[in-house]
């Protein structure tokens, strides 16, 4: 116990050093140097701290998705919320185009939520008939081919040069935040954030096992829909300003429980979202520096940065069992 | 609080499998369903615990329907153990225990000063306290069955439901779990129901025993009335020779012969400690005693190999074979 506490506040202690390195780093670094105030408060500034909000937000939903499917490789993607969001931004725009328009901004920023929200709605009907929850794996995934083969099927037929936003999208990226962006999905973030820590003790039953959940009396049916509920609406508003950012979900939440060595939800739901912050702040700042003025998608580096994390955690688990 | 099944119809989905099981418990008494594997024993427990919807008729604690309680109400009054083995991770003993103060605990379940001496209270009773610290899933799993169990009781329940809480333990294990519970249900007045493959400890622990077969339930009542050579043979669908051989009156020569056994035949065994055939009935049962182990008599002449001194394990057999010649010889 005392070594769990030890670790507790070493992690803390770490997070924290990160946390105003990163910011530090994110902020300064770069060829305008720290001087130029309008720079640093209307471009590095929002994009800070959507990289901080968003990879938090990402990685709770991993985290949810992980402990509520009993599966440690599940995501916010497997639930096809990405494919959908992708779909109704390709439909928007592909609509937009044919009237002669280009697509503002807030406009993509509107259909990503709204089709992320659809598959959500579909999502959760699925498992209220579900019969255990890896059958919603099974259709969260068939969701989301589904909706890649609709994009493919609308976007072979609409001009190459009219969709290269569609593609720019899709790679996910924290660049070109507004701060009017920041405050609706701070808004977002916040709320779904509580909203998940509170339910972190029915969750900590539900660890056990479903008919121990029920046993000690936690409402699974309730439960199940809140988790579904909760991190589709996260990953939505990542998928909406940021585009599709793959494994910060997967990763954030093995790494934090391999710090503390505990599963408490009680724990493990804010370093989650702290650590899903650090490690967004420190791929985007890779992304954006390593090879200035050359700018990389910071999906593509926390794919580079998480793949070998994920790995790495899943092959000490096998030799501990 | 006493206890009450009032024409209990319990199936899936809405098909019934067994109709009309009424059965009343008094404070602190002991009830096993026994039956062959897939007998319904676990539709029974399910649907008493509220998992499963029943199909007709109603469970009582004290006066109160179980069915009209709120979830909450209900895991106030009532614990289970059951047989679902979910993995986890990172957790310790007594944190798995302390998920029994759950139906207890605020909005954050935050354990208080007085959930945590609970915990620990029932941790000591069931001797698991020296495994707080512990990770639940690196311990034996004889161990994990009483930490669960201290689970349950930390749930301050005036029932307990267990699902075949002896299917992973071997011997030592059984007769540890089985006289833990027994001495839980005096002290606590708690009413325990229980279900179990073997018919020796259910005798030895319950009040009353009920056996499940199919699509019926029979023979509810005291151990020594309900488990007679006739209700076992029809429970098991043995013949004479099959019970002599099991109750050591004679009969069948053969002793690889338990049909009913999850790891039939023995040498089948998937890992050592799941080997407790040699519980079921111990080879050196026919030798009375000469055999060389531990053992007491029951009330009713059958031979009990409680604590025997026998190694029960695969690497003896041929130890156990050759005595067996022994004796037999003698």
């Amino acid at each position: 116990m005392e070594n769990r506490r030890f670790r507790l506040f070493a992690t803390a202690g770490a997070f924290i050093a990160l946390t105003v390195a990163l910011a530090w780093l994110n902020v300064a670094l770069g060829s305008v140097r720290a001087a130029d105030a309008d720079i640093i408060f209307k471009i590095r500034l929002p994009r800070l701290l959507a990289s901080a909000i968003l990879g938090g937000a990402l990685a709770l939903s991993g985290f949810l998705l992980q402990s509520f499917l009993g599966n440690p490789i599940a995501g916010p993607f497997v639930l096809g919320i990405s494919h959908g969001s992708k779909l109704a931004v390709a439909f928007v725009m592909i609509c937009v185009l044919r009237q002669g328009a280009a697509m503002s901004s807030q406009a993509m920023v509107g259909a990503a939520f709204l089709g992320a929200m659809a598959v959500t709605g579909m999502i959760l009907l699925f498992s209220r008939g579900a019969p255990h929850p890896g059958a919603l794996i099974v259709c969260g995934v068939m969701v989301g081919y589904l909706c890649s083969a609709a994009t493919d099927f609308l976007t072979a037929f609409a001009d190459e040069a009219g969709i290269v936003n569609l593609h720019n999208w899709s790679r996910g990226s924290f660049s070109g935040t507004s701060w009017d962006n920041v405050w609706q999905m701070a808004a977002l973030t916040a709320g779904a954030s509580i909203c998940a820590f509170m339910l972190s003790k029915p969750l900590a039953a539900y660890q056990m096992g479903e008919q121990y959940a029920k046993s000690v009396g936690v409402d699974v049916l309730r439960l199940r829909v809140c988790i579904v509920a909760l991190s589709s609406l996260l990953c939505a508003t990542v998928t909406a300003y940021a585009g599709p950012i793959s494994f910060v979900g997967i990763a954030a939440p093995h790494i934090v429980k391999s710090l503390l060595k505990n599963a408490k939800p009680i724990l493990v739901i804010p370093f989650c979202f702290w650590c899903g912050m650090i490690f967004c702040m420190g791929c985007d700042l890779i992304a954006r520096t390593a090879f200035a003025p050359t700018e990389l998608y910071a999906s593509s580096v926390t794919a580079i940065v998480g793949a070998p994390v994920v790995i790495k955690i899943m092959l000490e688990r096998k030799g501990r069992r | 609080m006493r206890f009450r099944v009032d024409k209990l119809t319990v199936g899936y989905d809405g098909a019934p499998l067994i109709r009309d099981i009424s059965v009343t418990l008094e404070e602190g008494q002991i009830l096993t369903l026994v039956g062959p594997n897939g007998s319904g024993k676990s539709t029974i427990l399910k649907s008493i615990a509220g998992q499963l919807e029943p199909l007709g008729g109603a469970v009582f604690i004290g006066g109160e329907e179980v069915g009209a309680m709120g979830p909450g109400e209900l895991a106030r009054k009532m614990a289970v153990m059951f047989t679902d083995r979910r993995q986890v991770e990172l957790v310790d003993c007594f944190d798995v225990v302390s998920m029994g103060r759950h139906p207890y605990t605020g909005a954050l379940g935050i354990l208080g000063d007085h959930d945590r001496a609970m915990v620990r209270e029932t941790m000591e009773m069931c001797s698991v306290w020296d495994l707080a610290g512990r990770d639940f899933a690196k311990i034996s799993d004889g161990q994990r069955q009483r930490v669960l169990l201290a689970r349950a009781l930390c749930q301050e329940p005036r029932v307990i439901i267990l699902d075949e809480p002896t299917s992973f333990l071997d011997a030592r294990y059984v007769h540890a779990l089985l006289d833990t519970l027994k001495k839980l249900a005096r002290q606590r007045c708690v009413c325990v129901i229980l279900s179990l493959q073997q018919i020796e400890p259910a005798r030895k622990i319950s009040d009353l025993v009920m056996c499940v077969k199919g699509s019926c339930v029979f023979g509810l009542g005291k151990p020594q009335e309900v488990l007679t050579k006739e209700n076992i043979c029809r429970l098991y669908d043995m013949d004479e020779g099959g019970y002599g051989f099991m109750f050591g009156r004679g009969g069948s020569k053969s002793f690889f012969s338990n049909k009913e056994c999850q790891y039939f035949p023995c040498h089948k065994a998937p890992r050592e400690e799941d080997f407790n055939c040699l519980f079921c009935f111990c080879p050196l049962y026919h030798l009375g005693a000469t055999c060389g182990g531990d053992f007491t008599y029951l009330g009713n002449g059958v031979k009990n190999c409680e604590g025997c001194a026998f190694p029960h394990h695969r690497g003896n057999y041929e130890a156990v074979l050759g005595r067996l010649g022994d004796g037999a010889e003698a």
